[in-house]
């Protein structure tokens, strides 16, 4: 078992985790950052009129149109299949391993505001073996891997494909 | 079914996922862990071919890299002679005062490579540790900022830098493979016992030198380019992704000239007998023959070449 938390993750780590396929478990440290960051950020967008990127307003180029509070969540929604645009070959599984493994460990530092059943939900993809179908093509890597990640999120709203027991299969029948 | 309900992100948790530089970053790990069997691959091969071409060891001598410390030169001319110890080959009688380069300058041209990887191991750890989406929340200094931080130039340059770096480990190598074949040093012609109605190794040659053309390709730096995106608020853009999967196809490239090479070098090193190289190379080349036995007369060498790839792993 190897614990996701404050420590810094070395290749030798790495390494370890994927030969000897160590399961991943967030540890106590890592659980308490992402939902105090998670309260403070719920706290702040019910109490504050201010617009917050990405969170009520649009995205990109149109990050100064104001979302309003009742689409808060179809803006999120529509945000992650509007960037899964990507194609091409398919990333290898023990890439697409790999970023289920570093999103986790980005995640877990408690700075990105997201639920802990997000971040849980990744470990779970990871430690059954159950890997998001990702695309080689799409990502121009500068407001992040958008298309890739894009497609690394799908399967956990049930959309988008995943590779598991060595086939291609639809992540809502996974 | 898992009894896993589909989740509904909620605010900002989309973004979250989306921003970062995971796709860039896990290639560039998977990278580096190949990078370090390889790039011990690559000594291993050079010292092989130090005895198979009979060359002298003068170059690795520790004098010579005390006067030029870096880091990577001094580990691969110290490998280089570890490998080497109580080699009969290379304390027999040398013809030839100088070797050519591909053999000569091991130490400089695998350790660059090697320090190069070191600067890259160190970018991506740096960058697998930190927070990579935006805006980032501050919890305890009641901050929400937004930033940059998605921006994956810090990988984009050195992943760039790793085909590099990977590419000339590949290029040097199809050089010792080209010195071995060619005739010299008491070598046959193409390194077969009969050459004419053998052709022996020539086309293996052939094969290295198509692999390393196209890492020479897959060189040009993905970082160089930029295209504005999102209506110009994405002006600058770092193409780090490109930088990846190109990279790893240079590195999926390395393993197989370096297997080509090993089978090469092995077949050389037998025409050196009665002599033997170290007793740390005789048994990696007794086990290695288990696997694919010596050239002695034309045969289907792809066959060799994936065997002795998957002997390589194996190691």
């Amino acid at each position: 078992m190897h614990h996701i938390g404050p420590d810094h993750l070395s290749l030798e780590t790495i390494d370890a985790i994927l030969q000897e396929n160590l399961p991943l478990a967030l540890s106590d440290e890592a659980k308490r950052r992402i939902q105090h960051c998670r309260t403070y950020l719920e706290h702040k967008i019910q109490h504050s009129d201010e617009l917050f990127y990405g969170i009520n307003t649009g995205f990109g180029s149109l990050c100064n149109i104001r979302i309003s509070d009742e689409d808060i969540e179809q803006l999120q929604h529509n945000l992650v299949v509007s960037h899964a645009a990507g194609i091409g070959d398919t990333v290898p599984a023990d890439i697409v391993r790999l970023m289920l493994l570093l999103k986790i460990q980005s995640l877990s530092q408690g700075y990105s505001g997201v639920r802990l059943e997000v971040v849980e939900r990744l470990i779970d993809f990871y430690n059954a073996g159950i890997y998001p179908v990702v695309f080689e093509l799409g990502s121009l890597g500068a407001s992040g891997d958008l298309a890739p990640l894009a497609h690394l999120s799908l399967p956990l709203t049930g959309l988008g494909e995943v590779w598991h027991d060595g086939r291609r299969q639809r992540a809502d029948v996974i | 079914m898992r009894g896993w309900e589909p989740l509904t992100f909620q605010a900002k948790e989309g973004l979250a996922l989306l921003n970062g530089t995971q796709f860039s970053a896990a290639y560039s790990v998977w990278c580096l862990l190949e990078s370090s069997r390889l790039a011990a691959q690559a000594d291993l091969n050079a010292a092989i071919g130090f005895d198979a071409f009979n060359c002298r060891l003068s170059p690795l001598d520790e004098h010579i890299h005390r006067i030029r410390p870096h880091a990577g030169q001094t580990a691969v001319a110290a490998s280089l002679r570890n490998w080497l110890k109580d080699s009969a080959i290379s304390v027999s009688e040398k013809t030839d005062v100088q070797d050519p380069y591909a053999f000569r300058c091991v130490p400089q041209v695998h350790g660059a490579s090697r320090d190069a990887l070191a600067h890259i191991a160190a970018m991506t750890l740096t960058e697998i540790n930190s927070v990579t989406d935006n805006p980032n929340v501050f919890p305890d200094d009641d901050l929400i900022l937004s930033g940059g931080n998605f921006h994956a130039q810090p990988l984009a340059l050195p992943l760039d830098y790793l085909a590099l770096a990977l590419a000339e480990l590949g290029s040097i190598a199809e050089r010792r493979i080209y010195q071995l074949i060619s005739g010299q040093r008491g070598l046959p012609s193409f390194l077969t016992d009969n050459p004419g109605l053998h052709s022996g190794m020539m086309i293996a040659q052939y094969t290295a030198a198509a692999i390393v053309s196209q890492n020479k390709t897959l060189c040009v730096p993905a970082s160089s380019d930029s295209i504005v995106s999102c209506n110009g608020q994405e002006d600058h853009v770092s193409m780090a992704a490109n930088a990846a999967t190109k990279a790893r196809r240079v590195v999926l490239n390395l393993e197989r000239l370096l297997a080509i090479e090993f089978m090469v070098t092995v077949q050389a090193l037998e025409f050196r007998r009665p002599l033997h190289s170290s007793p740390r190379i005789e048994d990696i080349v007794e086990a290695y023959r288990e696997v694919v036995p010596r050239l002695e007369e034309d045969r289907i060498l792809s066959v060799d070449m994936g065997k002795t790839v998957a002997f390589l792993r194996g190691r």
